[in-house]
């Protein structure tokens, strides 16, 4: 069965105090705004390092045959 | 949906204030919520130095209910107070195992955010206290109704380790697999009890 939340007058005086010094609350599974710009960027590395590596060995095959 | 009176205080007047503890709260709020969020954060940014900035600041809380709003596992709780909602909670009731009793189960903060007008790192005169204490004893009792007594867990942003540590919960240090290394917090049954009754 669900309970109603139930706060006693002490338990706002105690969490007055001691909220009293944060700067902030918040938390999350993640930094969204950062970590999408990051796999963005991680992403566009990794594709043109492989286009790199991909033409090199295209060169050095065709060098050799 | 259901809405439960709850108290805040009203820094500015320096006493306690109702405030609704809306359990579900509607793409509509969380539309209007942000659409405040964003216009206040917008104007506190311009004042202050970028190394200031909240760690937050980017979150989208209409976009993360277009997410997770319509699934059964998640929940949206808002503190709403003088027509605004005063921060939101985003919990996720898929229970996890705990990581300090692994034979236990526990329910997940997936976000939690209080209003940028309220934020101490924003601004020196902020509006309202209590509505992340408020937030965090609605998850435990969330953890209660889903029958894991009281055990919660989260990431906290680094801004706001010290205030998942004055709540008594546990830090479990860096989380190696979080995409962003964030700290990881749980509160046992036992924190839980003293956060919600002091004894």
């Amino acid at each position: 069965m669900k309970m109603k939340l139930k706060l006693s007058d002490k338990w706002y005086q105690i969490r007055t105090k001691a909220e009293a010094g944060c700067l902030d609350i918040a938390a999350g599974m993640s930094l969204e705004p950062v970590s999408k710009k990051q796999k963005i960027r991680k992403a566009k590395k990794t594709v043109s390092t492989r286009s790199t590596a991909s033409k090199v060995k295209t060169i050095s095959r065709t060098r050799a045959s | 949906m259901s809405r439960s009176a709850v108290k805040i205080l009203n820094l500015r007047a320096n006493r306690l204030v109702t405030a609704t503890l809306v359990s579900g709260v509607s793409i509509r709020e969380a539309q209007i919520a942000q659409m405040h969020w964003s216009r206040a954060l917008q104007k506190y940014l311009e004042a202050i130095p970028k190394e200031k900035w909240p760690e937050h600041g980017g979150w989208d809380w209409e976009a993360k209910h277009k997410k997770y709003g319509r699934l059964a596992a998640y929940r949206f709780y808002g503190v709403e107070c003088a027509n605004k909602m005063q921060g939101m909670l985003l919990l996720s009731t898929l229970l996890r195992t705990s990581r300090i009793d692994k034979k236990k189960q526990i329910v997940y903060g997936v976000y939690l955010a209080s209003a940028p007008w309220n934020l101490r790192l924003l601004t020196d005169a902020p509006e309202y206290s209590l509505v992340g204490s408020v937030l965090v004893a609605t998850a435990i009792q969330a953890s209660h109704d889903e029958g894991c007594e009281g055990r919660i867990s989260l990431h906290a942003l680094e801004q706001s380790e010290g205030f998942y540590k004055s709540c008594g919960m546990k830090d479990l240090g860096v989380d190696e697999e979080h995409e962003n290394r964030l700290k990881y917090f749980e509160m046992t049954t036992k924190a839980a009890k003293i956060f919600l009754t002091g004894k």
